[in-house]
């Protein structure tokens, strides 16, 4: 009796640091279509923890195949529906990478899909820019690279502000040096050319207001033109379109999809 | 013909004063009003051969002169004379803005000026190497000129809308026509050979309030040069001058469009009138790095014209300094936007 006390005793004693770990461990690599290996799986789902962590945003990868027959984007929005993911609590900040093998090469969809903070900081434009850096790995099969990248790219687009573009020259330094060098040379390039001094006259220095005037005036219509253009929709500047929307349990979302 | 003015209290030797305006005798404190200085303290000496040569009346020595001076000092005694003979008849100036700045404050004026050179060489900044600083009065043509001017432009004004998944630009056509009287008053040209065009154009604008008919005392103590070129032979170069304001104003006359092409400009330009004026400048000749700089202050208003020599060290250094501050200063907003530290 007593050994047995003593055992379930223990078993608790255990169980209160293995359970809570249990409840707490969260799951960022959904692969129901099993295309990593375990190794590259338990991998990911480290670099996924840390770099949810850092951000404080759930960082998702989504498989799927043929087996589901959904598009990739309400198979998505359904997964965030039904489990409710998000770094501050249930349906939070997510980012979701979403990998369907359901078509043949060439005609297999990816969809990435920002949640809250996530909708914020990969908006629809951040995402078809993800999508399309994605592209290239995925199309060779190099699933794991790709997811890496992913990674990257999300921390790299979590840590700048939604007004400017990551990847565009306004954050690039040859850019900054550019403009400093233009800036400079302009500025001292004024001061060496008005060393000598200024002209300081214009042209109402000299002028006889009183008898200037315009004695007679005519704008007469003769003729237009019209030419018209079509208006590129905005597929977000590549091959990533699509765009973001709303699941069915009314949480809005951005997004942006492709095909590898 | 030599002027010299002489103090009737002291018999020495009157120059302009700048400050009061006035005749002021160095010896004694004398001041004399211009307009009512007597004629019989102006002295005139007539030599046999005007054109050639003049003695001073004080001591006798010859006053070097050359074919355009008309004002000048004896070298010797430091007398303000003034060569009447070349001031009057055809060469008489109509008007004269006298100086109202004094040497000891031109050269004030200049050492803080040089003082101030963010470019200028370390040495040429203490201005101590001023080689001469001459007051002298510039003949200019200054003409009042009315100008006729009739435009032809073609004006279009573009629109741009939306309708379906169409951008429609339209753009219309006008046909501009202007008739203007654009007229100009006093507008000045430098008439002397020996002055640098481009350097006088800069020292305007002078204030033609201070405008005083001529009389030869204004210049006692100054140098003073005839015209060399007749206000027919600066004509062109008046025009010239004034073509710029002609298309700032006719610009300003045809609004409203998105954009204008001139295929017609006519302007007629006729002088209205044409005064040969003295207007006072500062000459500074400055040695430096065995180099004569010559600069020109505008003898009313203290404005200083002329190239002081380039320290490319210092150009340098401005020049890293603000790239490398604007450098800075967008890699902070940069990084605070997000972006990277390289
Ligand atoms: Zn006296
Ligand atoms: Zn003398």
């Amino acid at each position: 009796m007593r050994k047995y006390l003593i055992t379930a005793i223990f078993l608790l004693f255990i169980s209160l640091f293995i359970v809570p770990g249990v409840f707490a461990e969260k799951q960022y690599i959904y692969d129901d279509a099993n295309i990593f290996t375990d190794n590259e799986r338990t991998d990911l789902e480290n670099r996924a923890a840390e770099y949810s962590e850092e951000n404080e945003i759930d960082i998702l990868i989504l498989t799927k195949d043929e087996s589901d027959g959904r598009d990739i984007e309400p198979y998505i929005e359904d997964f965030y529906d039904e489990q409710g993911p998000g770094y501050d609590g249930d349906h939070g900040d997510t980012v979701i990478l979403g990998l369907d093998f359901s078509g043949g090469p060439g005609d297999r969809d990816l969809y990435v899909a920002g949640f809250y903070a996530g909708e914020k900081y990969v908006d629809n434009k951040r995402a078809a820019q993800i999508v399309d850096q994605l592209i290239p790995d995925l199309s060779v099969n190099d699933y794991y690279d790709a997811s890496l990248l992913y990674f990257e790219k999300v921390d790299k687009y979590m840590g700048v502000s939604p007004i400017v573009n990551p990847d565009g020259f306004l954050l690039q330094t040859w850019f900054h040096l550019l403009v400093a060098v233009i800036i400079g040379a302009a500025i001292v390039g004024s001061m060496i050319f008005n060393m000598g001094g200024r002209v300081t006259t214009n042209a109402s220095t000299y002028l006889d207001a009183n008898n200037s005037r315009v004695k007679s005036k005519s704008d007469r219509y003769l003729r237009q033109t019209v030419t018209k253009t079509k208006i590129q929709k905005n597929t977000g500047g590549g091959r990533g379109g699509g765009g973001g929307g709303m699941t069915r349990g009314g949480h809005s979302h951005s997004g942006a999809r492709g095909k590898f | 013909m030599l002027v010299h003015y002489k103090c009737p209290n002291c018999g020495a030797d009157m120059k302009f004063d700048s400050a009061s305006g006035h005749l002021a005798c160095e010896s004694c404190g004398h001041e004399e009003h211009i307009d009512t200085f007597d004629d019989v303290n102006i002295t005139q000496s007539f030599e046999e051969d005007e054109a050639k040569e003049y003695h001073c009346e004080n001591c006798g020595a010859v006053v070097l002169t050359d074919a355009d001076t008309t004002a000048t000092s004896c070298s010797f005694c430091g007398a303000g004379v003034v060569l009447a003979d070349r001031l009057s008849g055809e060469l008489a100036p109509a008007k004269v803005i006298p100086f109202t700045i004094s040497k000891e404050e031109a050269m004030q004026a200049f050492k803080k000026w040089c003082k101030n050179g963010r470019l200028t060489p370390k040495g040429f900044m203490t201005a101590d190497r001023v080689k001469n600083i001459t007051g002298m009065y510039v003949p200019f043509w200054m003409y009042d000129l009315d100008n006729d001017v009739e435009v032809k432009a073609t004006g279009t004004k573009v629109r741009t809308y939306r309708r379906g998944d169409y951008r429609y630009t339209e753009t219309k056509y006008y046909r501009v026509r202007r008739d203007i009287d654009i007229s100009y008053l006093k507008v000045p040209v430098d008439a002397s050979e020996k002055m640098d065009d481009e350097l006088m154009d800069k020292l305007e604008p002078y204030d033609y309030n201070k405008l005083e008919g001529f009389k030869t005392p204004y210049l006692a103590g100054y140098l003073a040069e005839k015209y060399n070129y007749t206000d027919d032979e600066l004509f062109d170069r008046v025009k010239a001058k004034i073509r710029g304001f002609l298309d700032t104003y006719i610009g300003s006359t045809v609004r409203g469009y998105t954009s204008v092409n001139y295929e017609q400009k006519n302007i007629r330009t006729k002088k209205a009138k044409s005064y040969y004026v003295l207007l006072p400048v500062w000459m500074v000749y400055y040695d430096f790095d065995k180099q004569e700089h010559t600069f020109a202050m505008n003898g009313q208003s203290g404005k200083i014209v002329g190239k002081p020599p380039l320290s490319y060290s210092k150009a340098a250094l401005w020049f890293s300094g603000i790239a490398g501050g604007s450098f800075v200063l967008f890699k902070t907003i940069a990084i605070m936007l997000g972006g990277d530290i390289l």
